[in-house]
Order: C-alpha cells, then structure tokens, then sequence
C-alpha cells in the first residue's frame, strides 16, 4: 500500500469513527420487513391472477365517501402502505401526457400509525392494511390526479441488467401554494411518520410516502429496492383509483 | 419458528450495529442518513431472513451499498450547486496534519456516492476491483472509471496528493 493509498485509507477510517452508536428500532425493522415480505408473495400472487389490479382499485373507485371508523371492507394492498415509506422525487412533467387520469385525491399530514382499529374521532383514517389506522393533522388539501403510471428509467438498470421503473404522478392541487408549503415542510422533518404524506381515496389511506423536498405539481414517486414494473403498476392502479 | 428467527435477528442487529453504522456514515457523510440507510437495509434484511440468515452482514453490506448508489441516482435528478467563488484549496502537499486531514475527508464527503463506495469498498474494505463490480452490481470497467474519477476529483481537491500510483491496484 502506498502512502497515499494509506492517507485515504486512514481518511475514511477516521471519518467512520465520527459515526455515533445508533438506537437501532430491530422490532420496527423486523415487522416492517416481515410485513414487505408478506406483501410482496401477495403481489406475487396478484400478477399471476391478473385481474388483482382491478380488484384492488375498484373498491377504492367507487367508495366516494369515507368508510366508518374501524372497519373498511377495502381488499388488502397488494403492494403498500405496509413497508417502509416510498421517497418521492422530483420528475419531468411531460410524461404527464401519456397516463391521463382525473381521479380525486386528500392530501394530509401523517402525525402517527397504530396497528389498531381506527377510533371514533375525526383526526383518524383507516388504512387500507385491516387493523391499521392513520392519524393526521394540519390542513385536508384535495387534488386532482392528472396522470400516473408506470414509466422507465432511462439508462439506468439494477445489478443483474434488468431495467429500473418508476411511478410518475401530475397532480392538479386546488390550492398550490398550500400544497408546495405542505411538503416543504413535510420535507424538512427528518422522523417518519410525520414526514409522510398520506393519500385518503374513498375514506381510506392508500399511500403514505414521505417527503423529501418541496413538490412541484409533476414528480416522481419513487419506491426503494428492486421492484418489478407489475408491482409499480398495481400501486399507481391504487393511488389512481 | 418466527419468534427464534426474530430473536436472531434481534441479535445479530445488537450485536453487528456498531460496526454497520460505521459504514453507513462512511457512505452517507451523516449520522441521521447512516441510521436510515442502516435501518432500511436491516428492513430488508428481515424481509429475507429465513434464506440470508447464515450469512447476514453481507447482505446488509450489500444492501446498503446499493441503496446509497441508487439514492445519490434518484437525488442527483436535482439540480447542482452553484456557488459564487471557487472555494480555497490548500497549496502545501497534504502530510499528516488534521488539516490536511479533515482536508481529505470533506473532499472524500463531497464526492457522490457511487464514487465513495467504490473507494471505500477498495481502500477501506480492501478489496479487489471483481469484488467491488459484484457488491455494487456493476461491471469492473465501471469501478475502473468511477475510481479513476474519483481520485480525479481527490486531485482536483488536494492538488499536491500524488495518486497515481493507486490507480494500479486491481
């Protein structure tokens, strides 16, 4: 190893040092992950039926009014609420074109989840997991889905070659400004779930990403890992109703 | 049969965490993205635990340095600073002082991510570039550049640090 080689070497060394012990939340982690996992073999399940995608947006579509507290006869997600936060990014808005929708959409705040049902109060939302509640605060913003769908990412592939997807979403908000403030701010809390924006369709709760920045109206709604393109599809049916 | 596997688990976070959050900060440059990126990849990691469960810490590893490259990919959409001067750059040959120290190490945390992951899986880890392509899911010619690019940046930075000889390591 040569000098340099060893001043490099001795940099990173001393910068990893800095790193602070963390308070490792191994009980989240594990349910979170068994939950993805039970989610994905569902998803896999779901792409063999192919009609699992309307199935699962239908209800949805055609609720049109909140469902009572506590219970909601929504199918389980095939994809999900359930696993770790999806990280929205910003996206080009051309690709609105392609996928015309005009569904409606709430937009609020995620203050926290509980693995129980929902109680008679008006700052709960029942999640379209059973048994799952979402509480909310600040302001209810409503939107018009312009687009979503599933669009490729160009030049860019996972380990093995295969191609990376992605969601694209256009929203029209009623109130613009109030919607670009909202996620600024949920951009700049650094904890989940509060940094998570949750997306009410028919009373439920079908999505909850988190924030990272400020949104314009166009972006894109980016799921971390090595998901396939009928899993994307089966989450923007949802979102889309 | 889950509730063991939980246990497991459980221990090999405990047991395993101090070391892997080192990584996660040396690829990240900050402890609250080192925790998020060492807590998704554990995430994962209980997702498949049943088949990862004899040999975890490489698949975390594994996880996490994909993750990093993939979340500098979706954040690098953004647009690029601008800054108004040149920032200074020190004209002495870094030695071994904690200037040129720390010198190194903000160049080391201003390089994007998939370049610091191949340095760090090369210098840190020490391991051969085959190895480093395998981690990161990419092809060796493409570790070749990203660290030929790498020290590029690392001169441009420390003009002095003579770095041509590293480039031979394979």
């Amino acid at each position: 190893m040569t000098g340099q080689d060893q001043q490099i070497s001795d940099a990173l060394r001393e910068m990893a040092a800095q790193a602070r012990t963390p308070r490792l939340r191994t009980d989240i982690a594990w349910r979170a992950g068994r939950r993805r996992r039970r989610t994905a073999l569902t998803a896999a399940t779901a792409s063999v039926t192919g009609a699992a995608v309307a199935a699962v947006a239908v209800p949805l579509a055609v609720a049109g009014r909140p469902a009572p507290s506590g219970s909601h006869s929504v199918p389980p997600l095939a994809t999900g609420t359930a696993g770790p936060g999806y990280h929205v990014s910003l996206g080009p808005p051309e690709v609105a074109q392609y996928f015309p929708s005009k569904s409606m959409v709430a937009l609020q705040q995620v203050a926290s989840v509980s693995r129980k049902s929902c109680p008679n109060e008006s700052h709960s939302v029942p999640g379209n997991t059973p048994g799952t509640c979402f509480f909310v605060t600040g302001p209810i913003l409503t939107a018009k889905i312009e687009s979503i769908g599933v669009v490729r990412e160009r030049g860019v592939h996972q380990g093995g070659g295969q191609p990376v997807y992605t969601i694209a979403v256009t929203i029209a908000p009623a109130n613009p400004a109030q919607f670009r403030a909202l996620t600024a701010k949920l951009g700049r809390i650094r904890s989940a779930p509060r940094n998570e924006l949750a997306w009410i369709k028919g009373g439920v709760v079908v999505d909850n990403p988190s924030t990272e920045g400020q949104l314009p109206d166009s972006f894109w709604l980016s799921v971390p890992g090595s998901q396939t393109k009928a899993h994307l599809e089966q989450v923007a049916a949802v979102l889309e109703g | 049969m889950d509730q063991q596997a939980r246990r497991d688990f459980a221990e090999f976070a405990a047991a395993r965490s101090g070391e892997l959050i080192r990584l996660a900060y040396v690829l990240t440059g900050n402890q609250h993205a080192a925790e998020d990126l060492l807590q998704n990849a554990l995430t994962r990691a209980a997702a498949h635990w049943e088949r990862i469960h004899s040999a975890p810490e490489a698949y975390v590893r594994q996880i996490m340095y994909r993750e990093q490259v993939s979340w500098w990919r979706r954040r690098s959409r953004r647009p690029e600073t601008t800054m108004a001067q040149v920032p200074d750059r020190p004209a002495e040959r870094p030695g071994t002082s904690v200037e040129d120290r720390l010198t190194l190490q903000d160049a080391l945390r201003a390089l994007p991510a998939r370049k610091r992951a191949v340095l760090v899986l090369r210098y840190l880890e020490d391991l051969p570039e085959a190895q480093v392509a395998d981690i990161l899911g990419c092809s060796v010619g493409t570790v070749r550049s990203q660290a030929h690019k790498a020290l590029a940046q690392l001169r441009s930075a420390l003009p002095s640090l003579d770095l041509t000889t590293t480039e031979a390591r394979s």
